[in-house]
């Protein structure tokens, strides 16, 4: 079996790892890490519930090579404890009913939280397109978006919101 | 769904990539932004030997102006254009398709090269660039050297690129000051691949290049609808009836059947972006 | 009642007690469980539709990690019977040795370390098949000359059915009007986002297998497996973890999940199967596919006189376990008269086999379909009359003082006022202003349309009603043990399964309502067949009302037997003792129920003299009728059209519903607007084609297009309420409804839209090609009359 010695940080602590080439990064981190938040809804790129972030850009977990991330830097909820504005998505989403089964919720808050935090989205109509590569069968999405319209109004109204970091 | 095993290696550069490929034995592939590849390997439709990966080579990411052309380094993101990051020779066209082009984080890996390469003719770049008539740059074991666009796209998801050839860059004319363009995907949610893409460029007076995707195996450059734009000064919508006559001109020139239903789709995307470059 | 005014009662939007662990990552899906020496599974699956398994070449060095039908021991085929005369029942192996009848159907196991080895090695079998021909489309299959899929059977057909009702000739006389159409639901897919999984050990110190699976029903699936596996029940441990979504497909117990259960029984080694998305699509259930001929008699004023039908239901090769594809059929027919005073009725129908994937309940079950045909029609029958068609809908509406009202289809409708849903429906879509813009016009030139579909459901059926469907299982109760804790908290143990219903929370809200303790101290547990009673699980609308009727009975024959001990704390009568705020309170005072735990578990001392120890009682419960309750609603939906590329675009979209007492109206509103999302999906977007050689051309989410969230607008609801009676609290099941009105509503939109050329969309989905081509057709038909002139 071939195999590749790659090195990587983790949810902020680096790790290093045998990994055979063909070895999706959402396996090797399911798998090789039991880091188990970043879930597989379709292993083609369409879904997003494999969404994590690599260098802190959202990508899709199942077809990004583990051995690709050699050297950078990959973050999955599990890395979020008590991140504040994730913290804020959380309430949101509990508050406006953003999830039933929570199969494709972890994809759907890596993805709100790069959304508000890059400020590319204007009107409600735009979050729609921002979000249409994470798909949700059970809510209909009318909880997701009201939890992310409330999480970023909540984000953007918080004390000292043009100086703090994110 | 897990790919076959495969070797892999990270090219520092382009002679690195080629020295790689050229020591590889069985099949070996590139992989750039792996958002087209990615799911070929875990459907087991691409089965490699080797990967050679071209994400770690920092010259296919640069992007600069040189005189009246921009040359993008075959690894820029979708993102990068989207987000305006880079020089544009195309007028705001080219960062608006970005946009819709599949999702964010598919266009944080998605490349320029990886698009024209795998030479889909529903995709956004190969139609777009080939409005634009754009000149790719490649590099082999043999050397170098450079094709226009529309000799580049061969058919149906092939190109004139030998296995071993990797596209090093993309130069793209810059669109003069009363340049103008007209764009329109349809496709039945936004990221999809479209059903009918059609793209006008209106380079000055008489020149124009209208573009349409997905009806045949290759982007097609309409030339007797690009001839009609070409000979109207401004939109009037009773255009659009000569408009079918003569994309029904273009696609039986180019050999190409489509049925009613087809032909009125892509007559209405081709109208479309005319009016918008016209109007 | 004890949780009254806390917030946290019946009707309060309690927010979910399982949110917390899926925000945090922390779901555990069966993906997720990890256990040591455990082997991933692959099936190896015919590439073909219908052929006979020449040979099975396995190469040389890997015949141990190869499972074929014959490796398997004590395992035996799926047979799901339908008690229906004329019933035509086949063997469904779990591993095929001798003929396919599917593309995707499993051949064989390939047993590896990971995922991946297993893939390689399923790649390197070789399999030999003579292909046969493949039977492909409904009509085809049960003609004459039609190659049989199963051995012994005369037709492709899987089960007749007829019914007559009213006299139908004299509505045929009396009509003024008649319309005839024929409709097409084509298949689709379930499209849970995670898929099946099953992980089974054997639990050497219980000496017993254990099987964590996706499954809407994990007592069931231990029924099922004692029936399959030459093992005894009380060996057999079901657990459904966190569940990602099931919408029926998990209602099913299929041959992958017995027969990874029967080798890790048989091998002792821990197995795990994850189904990936391409499997997904070759076979898990596909849903829907059904054609309608109907020809409907109406009077000139539009009042519907009689409806003649004819169903024809493609259910692909085999029957699934437990109801196999035959609840569609009879579904089908029942349902077509729909909220409708219908006086005279004939239907008949088939379900044929076919060389596909089989298929089976989802969301909706049938009556999409039947309220498509009876929608589409009532559109008809309004606009051949020249008038408004929600008008002609609420006129031939069953009325309030008809209820209750026994169909022709002997189905009692119980309460409610459907007119009216229909009425507000049209408020809130504001039918004059969309009369008004479209005769103004767009200035995009666009066409605008708006349409309604109404539907009644039967929910929450009993005994007698599962009866008259022949079904092997008779779902007609559930259970629940109410354990009261030695300090005061509470927990709640229930048969049925929650994979996104929320009942996590609903059902602790229904016991915090009858007991008072507080919400935060109860738990509700569900899904472990070895934890809690027997219960049927999650599907048919049922959970509510029947595990919460089970937890409302459980939750009061506690505060039987925590009275008695109260009162003897306080010196009371027990029917002096109230119970509320996580205490009981008597005249002259009140003792917690910490206190009252403390007591009954370990201060025996304390108790009565007549009181057992320990507070830990089970209850079952059945509605008090079989036959259901009707859970009503209409859907209004505003539509644009492109003429000029048949792209639809949904503008408004109303829904108007009666579940009767709402427990928790947060996750109600849930329920509707992610089963609209569905229906918008079986409306515009889903569907799975098959060539004529049976190879399915939408194994990928790149082919089969799932609505995101541009494509499911902001949905307007409006609640009526009606109690109803026969239930606790009146509660009726609303979980599928949603889905059931969105195809019929957009296509009433898209024909109200399209009016001008006439264009009508009569299956689904309506893709933009299938609503150009439907103008195209139009506007030649309009050319050819305008030639002739
Ligand atoms: C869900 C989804 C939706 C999508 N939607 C769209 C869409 O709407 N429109 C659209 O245009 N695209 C879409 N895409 C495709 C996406 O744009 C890809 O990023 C792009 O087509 C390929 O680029 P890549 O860098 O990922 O290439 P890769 O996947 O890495 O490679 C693709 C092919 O190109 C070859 N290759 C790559 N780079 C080079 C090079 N420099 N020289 C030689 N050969 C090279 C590879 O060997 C391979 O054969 C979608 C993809 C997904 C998964
Ligand atoms: S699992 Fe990666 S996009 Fe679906
Ligand atoms: S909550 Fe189930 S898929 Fe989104």
């Amino acid at each position: 079996m071939i195999r590749r010695e790659i090195a990587l940080e983790v949810n902020g602590r680096s790790v290093h790892a045998s990994v055979e080439p063909r070895q999706s990064l959402a396996d090797y981190l399911r798998d090789g890490l039991d880091l188990t938040a970043t879930h597989l809804g379709c292993e083609h790129g369409v879904c997003g519930a494999c969404t994590l972030l690599l260098d802190g850009e959202p990508v899709r977990g199942c077809i990004t090579l583990a051995v690709a991330a050699e050297g950078r830097r990959v973050d999955t909820l599990e890395a979020f404890d008590e991140d504040p504005l994730m913290n804020l998505l959380r309430q949101a989403f509990s508050e406006h009913h953003g999830l039933q089964c929570g199969f494709c919720t972890p994809g759907m808050l890596l993805m709100a939280r790069d959304i508000i935090l890059s400020d590319r989205v204007a009107s409600d109509a735009e979050l729609r397109v921002a979000l249409s590569g994470n798909i949700c069968r059970c809510t209909g999405y009318a909880g997701i978006l009201r939890a992310i319209s409330a999480a970023r109004e909540a984000w953007q109204a918080r004390p000292h919101a043009a100086t703090g970091p994110a | 769904m897990k790919p076959a095993p495969f070797d892999y290696a990270a090219a520092r550069d382009l002679d690195h990539a080629l020295a790689l490929f050229g020591e590889a034995e069985g099949e070996a592939k590139y992989i750039a932004g792996g958002q087209t590849l990615g799911p070929m390997l875990n459907l087991r439709l691409s089965q490699p030997d080797r990967l050679i990966d071209l994400g770690r080579i920092d010259a296919l990411r640069d992007a600069r102006s040189e005189g009246d052309r921009v040359v993008f380094g075959a690894g820029v993101r979708h993102a990068e254009i989207e987000d305006g990051l880079l020089p544009d020779p195309s007028g705001g066209l080219m960062p608006q398709a970005a946009a819709r082009l599949a999702y964010r984080a598919i266009r944080n890996r998605g490349t320029l090269g990886g698009s024209l390469v795998h030479a889909d003719p529903a995709a956004e770049w190969p139609n777009i660039l080939l409005a634009l008539d754009a000149t790719v740059h490649l590099r082999g074991l043999a050397g170098a050297r450079e094709v226009r666009l529309g000799d580049f796209q061969l058919g149906y998801l092939t190109t004139d690129l030998a296995p071993d050839e990797i596209v090093a860059s993309i130069s793209i004319p810059v669109l003069g000051p009363t340049a103008r363009w007209g764009y329109h995907k349809l496709c039945r949610q936004p990221g999809e691949f479209a059903q009918s893409l059609a793209v006008t460029v209106v380079f000055g007076p008489g020149r124009v290049r209208c573009v349409l995707g997905c009806a045949g195996p290759v982007p097609l450059l309409l030339k007797a609808v690009s001839a009609l734009a070409g000979g109207v000064s401004g939109w009037r919508d009773d255009v659009r009836t000569e408009i079918a006559a003569a994309l029904e001109t273009d696609l039986s020139a180019a050999g190409i059947a489509v049925d009613a239903v087809d032909l009125r789709a892509h007559a209405a995307t081709v109208a479309r972006s005319m009016k918008d470059a016209l109007a | 009642m004890g949780g009254e005014g806390s917030g946290f009662g019946i009707g309060d939007a309690v927010r979910r007690k399982e949110d917390r662990r899926h925000l945090f990552g922390r779901g555990q899906f069966t993906a997720d469980l990890r256990i040591p020496r455990l082997q991933e599974v692959a099936f190896l699956r015919s590439p073909i539709a219908h052929g006979r398994i020449r040979a099975i070449h396995v190469p040389e060095g890997l015949r141990d990690r190869v499972v074929l039908a014959g490796d398997l021991r004590g395992a035996r085929s799926i047979r799901a019977v339908t008690d229906a005369p004329g019933f035509n029942a086949a063997d469904f192996p779990l591993l095929a040795s001798d003929k396919v009848l599917f593309v995707g159907q499993p051949v064989a196991m390939c047993l590896a370390p990971s995922r991946a080895e297993a893939e390689d090695i399923a790649q390197a079998i070789d399999l030999e098949i003579d292909e046969l021909p493949a039977v492909v489309d409904m009509e085809a299959a049960v003609r004459p000359d039609a190659p049989l899929l199963h051995e012994g059977w005369g037709r492709n057909v899987f089960l007749t059915r007829e019914f007559e009702a009213g006299d139908l000739e004299r509505a045929r006389a009396e009509a003024a009007v008649t319309i005839e159409r024929t409709y097409r639901l084509n298949r689709q897919a379930g499209v849970s986002m995670e898929g099946r999984a099953i992980l089974a050990h054997w639990d050497d110190r219980l000496d017993e297998l254990v099987v964590w699976n996706s499954t809407q029903m994990p007592h069931q699936v231990r029924y099922a497996l004692a029936l399959h596996l030459d093992l005894d029940e009380h060996r057999i441990r079901v657990v459904a973890p966190d569940v990602g979504g099931g919408f029926g497909l998990k209602n099913i117990v299929y041959p992958e999940e017995i027969a990874v259960a029967a080798l890790a029984a048989q091998v002792r080694q821990p197995l795990r199967w994850i189904e990936d998305r391409r499997e997904h699509f070759l076979a898990s259930i596909h849903c829907r596919e059904t054609l309608y001929n109907v020809t409907a008699f109406a009077t000139a004023e539009g009042r519907l006189l009689g409806v003649d039908v004819t169903v024809q239901v493609d259910a692909g090769a085999y029957a699934t376990w437990p109801n196999g594809p035959n609840m569609e059929l009879g579904m089908a027919i029942k349902n077509v008269p729909g909220p409708y005073r219908l006086e005279a009725y004939r239907a008949r129908g088939w379900t044929a086999a076919t060389n596909k994937a089989p298929i089976g309940p989802y969301r909706g079950v049938a009556r999409p379909g039947a309220c498509f045909c009876i929608e589409r029609t009532i559109d008809e029958i309004a606009r051949a009359v020249g008038r408004e068609p929600h008008e002609v809908r609420m006129e031939n509406m069953v009325r309030p003082d008809q209820m209750p009202y026994r169909s022709l289809t002997n189905m009692l409708y119980d309460n409610g006022d459907y007119a009216e849903s229909v009425r507000i429906a049209a408020d809130l879509v504001d039918v004059a202003s969309v009369r008004a813009r479209q005769a103004q016009g767009e200035a995009d030139g666009r066409l605008i349309g708006v349409g309604f579909a109404a539907y009644t459901e039967q929910t929450a059926h009993g005994c007698g009603e599962w009866i008259t469907r022949g079904v092997p299982i008779i779902p007609g109760y559930e259970s629940c043990t109410a354990r009261l804790m030695s300090d005061g908290s509470l927990q709640l143990l229930v048969g049925i399964q929650s994979h996104g219903q929320g009942l996590e929370t609903t059902l602790a809200q229904v016991a915090h309502h009858e007991l008072g303790v507080p919400f935060e101290r109860i738990s509700v547990r569900h899904g472990d067949s070895a934890l809690s009673p027997f219960g049927m699980g999650t599907f048919a609308s049922r959970s509510m009302v029947m595990a919460g009727g089970a937890v409302a009975r459980a939750s009061r024959m506690l505060a039987a037997r925590i009275r008695p001990i109260a009162a003897q704390l306080l010196q009371c009568t027990p029917d002096a003792i109230t119970l509320r705020d996580g205490a009981a309170h008597g005249p002259q005072g009140s003792v917690d129920f910490a206190e009252i735990g403390r007591v009954a578990y370990v201060r025996q001392e304390g108790l009565p003299r007549d009181a057992a120890p320990t507070l830990d009682v089970t209850a079952t419960y059945s509605p008090e009728i079989d036959t259901g309750v009707f859970c009503y609603s209409t859907h209004a939906a505003v539509v644009a059209v492109d003429p000029g590329t048949g792209t639809v675009e949904i503008l408004d979209y109303a829904v108007v519903e009666d579940c009767g007492t709402i427990v928790n109206p947060m996750i109600v509103d849930g329920q509707i607007v992610g089963g609209v999302a569905q229906g918008i999906g079986n409306a515009l977007y889903e569907e799975i084609p098959y060539d004529t050689s049976g190879q399915p051309l939408a194994t990928t989410l790149a082919d089969y297009l799932l609505p995101g969230a541009p494509a499911i607008p902001g949905i307007k609801i409006a609640h009526m309420c009606t109690p109803a009676e026969h239930t606790e609290y009146g509660m009726k099941g609303m979980g599928e409804g949603g889905a059931i009105s969105p195809p019929a509503a957009i296509a009433n939109a898209l024909r109200d839209a399209l009016a001008d050329t006439g264009a009508e969309l009569c299956e689904t989905p309506m893709t933009p090609r299938r609503v150009l081509a439907a103008i195209l057709a139009a506007e030649s038909r309009i050319h050819a009359r305008e030639a002739a002139e």
